[in-house]
């Protein structure tokens, strides 16, 4: 596990230094403030990474730690593939979640397509999830082909907006993927204050039993940060 | 692209919504149940008047029968199952999803429990919470979350049964559920949790059918595995499921309606100093 965990650090260490090399290097930082059913008051913060070595590929990386005692780290790459008005992008993400507090860890592989056009953008694509309690890797539980999606609609055009406002739902954010049913509401804005920076926030609101089941609150969260061109 | 997607949304949605039929469109949006905290805050008010339910046996081997989701609205496969067990369990415990959560079912399904001569045990459902099923379910069936004991000449256990109908524990009910196990676990022999929601998706056998958050699971599993509870018993998905971690047995049940997603069958337990549990088909 301490493994796994100084790997993905390491690799985000790697895309910083790779950044700084290739002058392709943004960053990503913020802090997380919410409620839920399981945790009264959710506090923590994260970072992340964004390399674009070429016109069309980027990797990205991840780490956040919360007071519910959780550690996510993901690792992730996406190739740009532009189709007349359409952009699209192909997503491939490695995550790992360590939940301190109940002796879990989550391993995730996350597969995505995902399309822009206009006001709109959505995603469409596969986890695959294990879970090992207290280390026990020889009783893993594995669920594969979960269902993930994302649909947002946007105020303005995405292109070259100084701000923009986005509300969408999906069944994960950065650093949680859901099962198919556990939906997110989000909406997200980003103020683009200069070239080399911008500010974001966002608020989600995570419901359980949705689908077959009655409906009912679970948790609401906020994430409120900086991103900015290092180089 | 933008009409593909728009599409197929609107097909995963559709098939959603009918995962199960006679589903609730109302309550895919809000809980018209008034909520797992309110539910529990009602059971355990409930179960301090009632008291805890206690089986006696002469014997040092007791069995339960346990059945998945019944979804009664035709009570033909559990007055079968019934005519089978009945000289030879304990009581029937029935994991949630009763009946369709339509009035009428509900009714059919209180006739069976009230007039079965095996004595009947019934946990909550999301069918059953379907519209605003919680004020007849308590009315006909009392709590929906509380445990019973077995005693044998020489041990006793404890059956914890859960209420996941809304898919999640809430924060009260595990409060309870942490309480009980903290304080009491020691003082039984074995002790078997029963809870209407699948705690895994390792299978897609029902789109759309729904379990609890993550972050819930797995406090409850930690919970659960810390106090050495033996066996987890789940429905809801009607798929045939047997999971072990960190020494709990998940097991998921069939269902015993007749929706030919599997063969109907229950579980016979078998409860002496070991646990034995048995899929039979009906």
């Amino acid at each position: 596990m301490k493994c796994c965990t100084h790997i993905c650090v390491g690799v985000l260490c790697c895309l910083v230094l790779a950044g700084c090399s290739t002058e392709k290097l943004r960053i990503k930082a913020g802090t997380e403030l919410g409620s839920s059913v399981v945790t009264d008051v959710i506090g923590g913060g994260f970072i992340m990474p964004e390399w674009l070595p070429a016109h069309n590929v980027e990797f990205s990386g991840g780490v956040k730690y919360t007071n519910e005692r959780k550690t996510n780290v993901f690792l992730e790459n996406s190739i740009r593939m532009p189709v007349e008005r359409l952009k699209i992008q192909v997503i491939n993400k490695f995550q790992y979640n360590k939940y301190f507090a109940w002796t879990i860890d989550e391993y995730l592989f996350f597969s995505r397509l995902q399309a822009v056009i206009s006001r709109f953008d959505a995603a469409l694509g596969l986890s695959f999830r294990t879970i090992v309690q207290n280390k026990s890797f020889q009783e893993t539980i594995f669920e594969p082909f979960n269902v993930q999606y994302d649909v947002g609609v946007y105020i303005f055009p995405v292109e070259n907006r100084v701000w923009n406002v986005r509300l969408g739902i999906s069944n994960y954010d950065m650093f949680i993927t859901e099962r198919m049913e556990q939906f997110l509401l989000s909406l997200k804005s980003e103020y683009h204050v200069s070239e080399q920076i911008g500010v974001f926030a966002s608020l989600f609101l995570r419901s359980a039993g949705n689908f077959n089941l009655s409906a009912s609150y679970y948790s609401l969260y906020s994430h409120i940060g900086v991103r900015c061109i290092i180089f | 692209m933008y009409n593909f997607l728009k599409k197929g949304g609107l097909i995963i949605v559709a098939f959603s919504f009918f995962a199960c039929s006679d589903g609730d469109m109302l309550g895919f949006f809000v809980s018209q149940s008034g909520g797992v905290d309110n539910r529990t805050e009602y059971s355990l008010l409930q179960n301090s008047e009632t008291g805890v339910q206690i089986f006696t046996t002469e014997s040092e081997t007791y069995t339960l029968c346990l059945v998945g989701d019944t979804h009664i609205g035709n009570a033909e496969n559990i007055l079968k199952m019934e005519q089978i067990v009945r000289d030879s369990v304990m009581a029937i415990i029935i994991l949630g999803d009763i009946s369709t959560g339509k009035e009428s079912d509900m009714l059919i399904a209180a006739d069976f429990v009230n007039n079965s001569p095996t004595p009947v045990v019934t946990l909550i459902g999301n069918h059953d919470l379907f519209f605003n099923g919680w004020e007849l379910f308590k009315k006909l069936f009392g709590s929906s979350v509380f445990y019973f004991e077995v005693h044998t000449p020489s041990a006793k256990d404890l059956h914890i049964c859960l209420d996941s109908g809304n898919g999640m524990l809430g924060k009260k009910q595990y409060d309870w559920l942490q309480n009980v196990l903290k304080t009491k676990r020691g003082t039984y022999r074995h002790c078997v949790v029963y809870t209407h929601v699948n705690l895994f998706r390792t299978n897609h056998s029902q789109l759309g059918s729904a379990n609890m958050p993550l972050e819930e699971t797995y406090q409850l599993m930690h919970l659960l595995s810390s106090n050495h509870v033996n066996f987890v018993f789940m429905g809801h998905d009607h798929y045939r499921e047997e999971l072990t971690q960190n020494q709990v047995r998940y097991i998921t049940l069939d269902a015993l309606s007749n929706e030919k997603i599997t063969q109907p069958s229950y579980v016979i337990l078998s409860v002496n100093e070991a646990i034995h549990y048995q899929f039979e088909d009906l």
